[in-house]
């Protein structure tokens, strides 16, 4: 069930609401829910670290463009988080500083994720080259036509398979979904 | 959640002869949340206690009862 202290007729408030839909009945029940609201908060984290790490991968290869989309994937959902918590009177920094040894942790690697970002950056700006020299290896461009059409009609037929597969696949589980459980049921 | 919560709810369910399919269904939740509630890996919502404790005739206190020195 979606929390409902935010203030009423707050815009964003309702916007947010509507994305996450927390009352659909595809979150199941209450343990459920909290099983894949918890699963969600893993994957983020590691997308969080990820994202870092690709935005220095980005800028030590001179693509400053992509190390700039890269960062922003890692820094908007991470504010969009503590808006979301913050709106319902929860404070992410508050209650980090709860477990001291973890703050720390959090703020040092974020810290060294950005000062190595920028190093890559500046390195690019004085030697006017990049830190990692990968050249033309991962730039696309007309030269490569003929492999990037190969590789669009191999995208859109490995997503129509792997779309049909995973449909049937799913209609498989729920037909197994109420036999399906860690131990066998009691037969009175 | 302790142990506690094992012998409670799997204790009072064997006694009222319902199955944990059974028990779901009448609390509106899957057979694996009743086997986590069971396991004490899960501590269930008041509401969702309280539904539970309905459909097996029994106190929310006696199926899921504090550990001794905690309140």
């Amino acid at each position: 069930m979606a929390t409902r202290e935010h203030r009423r007729g707050a815009n964003l408030d309702a916007v947010a609401d509507r994305v996450l839909d927390l009352d659909s009945p595809v979150y199941g029940d209450e343990r459920e829910r909290r099983v894949v609201l918890e699963a969600c908060s893993f994957g983020f984290t590691l997308a969080l670290y990820a994202a870092l790490a690709a935005a220095v991968l980005a800028g030590a290869a001179g693509s400053v463009g992509a190390s700039l989309g890269f960062l922003l994937v890692a820094v908007a959902p991470s504010a969009a988080a503590a808006w979301y918590a913050r709106r319902r009177n929860v404070d992410f920094d508050l209650l980090a500083t709860r477990d001291r040894r973890a703050y720390v942790r959090g703020q040092v690697v974020a810290l060294v994720a950005v000062l190595a970002w920028c190093g890559t950056l500046a390195f690019l700006g004085l030697t006017g080259r990049p830190l990692l020299p990968v050249g033309d290896a991962l730039a696309a461009g007309a030269s490569m036509g003929g492999a990037l059409q190969g590789m669009a009609v191999g995208g859109v037929v490995g997503a129509v398979i792997g779309g049909a597969w995973h449909v049937a696949s799913t209609r498989r589980k729920a037909a197994r979904a109420s036999r399906t459980a860690d131990e066998p049921d009691d037969d009175f | 959640m302790t142990v506690t919560a094992v012998v409670g709810v799997r204790e009072r369910r064997r006694e009222h002869r319902t199955t944990q399919a059974e028990l779901a269904a009448a609390v509106g939740v899957s057979r694996q949340t009743i086997i986590s509630i069971e396991r004490g890996e899960h501590a269930p919502s008041v509401y969702l206690a309280l539904r539970i404790g309905r459909a097996l005739d029994a106190r929310v206190e006696d199926l899921f009862p504090l550990p001794e020195g905690e309140n």
